[in-house]
């Protein structure tokens, strides 16, 4: 058999071959690349679904009872929530506040309706604080190094954290009352 | 043999677009699942948040005073115009607001078959049955508490109802029957006359609606106390259930 170089379409054994590699390249490009960006979201939704249950098992360790003081929830980190957070590989922030005239749901807010407390990002879940003031931080524990950093202040929401927030009672009007009215516990979450 | 050489780089480019059709496919497949993937986790975690939000709030009503409520306002929402929880100045101490709710339902024995005892109380913020009743605001105390406790979710857009259902020889065998309310009803639904005769009332009635429904409930034991024929008090402890359902606003 002789090679026609006149024959239409025949290049060589070899050269035949040349157009059907751009198709089997990119086949091969776009198998490997959707492996690979599957593999990434999975992981990126997986670590997102350990953090919601992290947040979501520690939030029943707080929540057992319907009445929280500072105290009782300092034991509460102690004994349960620091082992319970190891196992699931998590960093938690719990903050306590008393909201003895309302619940706020706005805090950046000056309506008195979505904040009747005035005080700005002090009434956030993520301020750090032992104040003993009514609409601020009463108590907070953490097993995070970045929380012992910034001492009292706010607290930089860290990315793909899970906040849950849970209503408890707390003594009002005052921090040693034996009465007791509205607070937020808040626990917070993330890898 | 010149029709073979010809049909050569055909065959081999066919081969490679078959290849590249069944990537393809596959790659969809793919993108499919991974769309799909940790869906049903993370909704199963998302209801549990909201279960355990409702318990805490089911919780929280035990422990709040209700003195302590008496500076909560309507907060300039139509559905809570007429609340008045300045009244809870007058119950100071720990009293709490489910104390109140008790002795709001305390004037009746619905079980006890004994003719103008055995009725359903009512939440109407009194304690008796007659014009001579005395005044205990148990329902405007658990209204003003389900006001803060469920604000969250409120501003959330969803809607949440409380009731009271009675136990003791129910009509309604699988869920109690419902206690009747009074004047505003403790919901932030706009829906008003969810207790109206002759439409569903209450969780019940939102969950025939065919709205999607996160219910929680928890037992709850009223003590009713009468004097029997000889002077003597008689006391007994009627069983109800206190139930609290929410829904998105969105969907009705």
């Amino acid at each position: 058999m002789r090679f026609h170089l006149k024959s239409k379409g025949f290049i060589g054994p070899l050269g035949d071959d040349i157009p059907s590699i751009f198709p089997i390249v990119f086949a091969v490009l776009l198998f490997g690349g959707t492996v690979i960006y599957a593999n990434q979201v999975i992981s990126e939704k997986a670590s997102a679904l350990e953090t919601r249950e992290g947040a979501v098992s520690l939030s029943y360790l707080v929540t057992e009872k319907g009445f929280l003081s500072d105290a009782e929830l300092e034991k509460i980190c102690t004994e349960k929530i620091e082992a319970r957070a190891a196992s699931l590989k998590v960093r938690y922030l719990i903050t306590l506040k008393r909201f003895c005239d309302g619940i706020p749901v706005d805090f950046t807010s000056s309506d008195p309706d979505l904040n009747p407390y005035g005080n700005g990002e002090k009434a956030s879940p993520f301020y750090l604080d032992t104040s003993l003031v009514a609409g601020e931080t009463w108590f907070y524990c953490s097993n995070s190094e970045e929380v012992e950093t910034t001492g009292t202040g706010l607290f930089e929401q860290p990315k793909q954290s899970i906040l849950l927030s849970f209503p408890v009672a707390v003594p009002c009007p005052n921090y040693d009352s034996f009465t007791s009215g509205l607070g937020v516990v808040n626990v917070i979450t993330w890898k | 043999m010149k029709r073979l050489k010809k049909k050569r780089s055909q065959a081999a480019i066919s081969d490679a677009i078959i290849l590249l059709l069944v990537t393809s496919f596959s790659a969809a497949l793919i993108f499919n699942f991974i769309g799909t993937w940790g869906n049903d986790q993370d909704s199963v975690l998302r209801s549990s948040y909201v279960l355990n939000y409702m318990q805490s709030v089911s919780k929280a009503a035990y422990h709040v005073d209700a003195s302590t409520l008496q500076n909560i306002g309507p907060g300039g929402i139509d559905v809570y115009s007429d609340l008045d929880c300045s009244q809870l100045k007058d119950y100071p101490g720990t009293l709490r607001v489910t104390d109140l709710l008790k002795r709001d339902l305390g004037d009746s024995n619905p079980g006890s078959g004994l003719p103008g005892e055995s009725v359903l109380p009512k939440l109407d913020d009194k304690f008796g049955l007659d014009e001579n009743a005395a005044v205990v605001p148990g329902k405007t105390a658990m209204r003003c508490a389900m006001k803060e406790l469920m604000k969250p979710f409120a501003f959330a857009g969803y809607t949440y109802y409380f009731e009271v259902l009675s136990l003791e020889n129910p009509a309604d065998a699988q869920d109690g029957d419902f206690v009747p309310v009074e004047g505003g009803e403790i919901t932030n639904s706009k829906s008003l006359g969810l207790s109206t005769t002759g439409t569903t009332p209450g969780c019940k009635g939102v969950r025939e609606a065919g709205l999607d429904v996160l219910t929680v409930s928890s037992p709850f034991q009223v003590l009713y106390s009468t004097t029997n024929e000889e002077g003597q008090l008689d006391s007994q402890f009627v069983k109800y259930k206190t139930r609290i359902c929410i829904w998105s606003s969105a969907s009705g």
